[in-house]
């Protein structure tokens, strides 16, 4: 070797020097790099794992949020659709309501019109009777002469003669 | 009892006579009428005996008339 120009001594030595660098690079250089490197690795699947289930969460939360409002606009709808059927049922009651009050009272002004009208007619009816009367009266008392007044009751007496006491 | 005849105007004897003779026959022999004037009769003969009337006046033949025309 030392024919070789290497002086084994100095080899040993280097290999040494070498074992004992490589030993304290791995120890002290190496291992804790890779730790370090292992550690943030995980720490990083770690955010990417919470960030998915974030992700799920706030996707949840929006179907949620969708069926809510959904579930809100049927419920809405229903409730005006209701609304707008009690309020037309409500309305033709009120309409019929009023017709049946209209009814009732033009029956009962008809009742009282066709009264007030028979009072009237028979109203005037005595009034032009005893007008007429008045008339008559008025005017047998100026034409009834004596001639005509013994005729009367010659005529009262030949209907007296035709009265019986029972 | 009075019995009174009623007529619008005086008549004269005959007819007296003949009105005393059908109330005598009608009421009883003893019966004598006493003859008034009321000229509101109007016309005929109004025979009164006690609260019996025998109505033979034109004053009453115009109020049924009245009656019918109110009717």
């Amino acid at each position: 070797m030392e024919k070789l120009g290497i002086n084994p001594l100095l080899l040993v030595a280097q290999i040494v020097n070498f074992g004992i660098v490589l030993f304290l690079l791995k120890k002290f250089l190496y291992t804790p790099v890779v730790k370090v490197l292992d550690e943030r690795k995980k720490k990083s699947e770690e955010i990417d794992e919470m960030h998915t289930k974030a992700n799920d969460k706030v996707a949840g939360a929006q179907k949620e949020e969708q069926k809510i409002k959904k579930e809100a606009q049927t419920e809405a709808e229903t409730i005006i659709a209701n609304a707008k059927l009690q309020g037309e049922k409500e309305k033709e009651e009120i309409v019929k309501q009023g017709e049946k009050e209209v009814a009732t009272m033009r029956a009962k002004l008809e009742q009282e019109f066709a009264r007030e009208k028979q009072e009237l007619v028979k109203e005037l009816k005595a009034q032009a009777a005893d007008l007429s009367v008045m008339v008559a009266e008025k005017i047998l008392k100026d034409t009834l002469d004596e001639t005509k007044q013994k005729t009367l009751v010659s005529k009262a007496i030949k209907d007296l003669e035709k009265v019986t006491l029972h | 009892m009075k019995t009174y005849v009623f007529t619008a105007v005086t008549i004269d004897q005959k007819q007296q006579e003949a009105i005393t003779s059908e109330v005598r026959r009608i009421f009883g022999e003893s019966v004598e009428p006493v003859f008034e004037v009321k000229s509101d009769l109007i016309g005929g003969v109004l025979v009164r005996y006690g609260d019996q009337e025998i109505d033979l006046t034109v004053k009453t033949e115009l109020e049924a008339a009245k009656n019918y025309l109110s009717n």
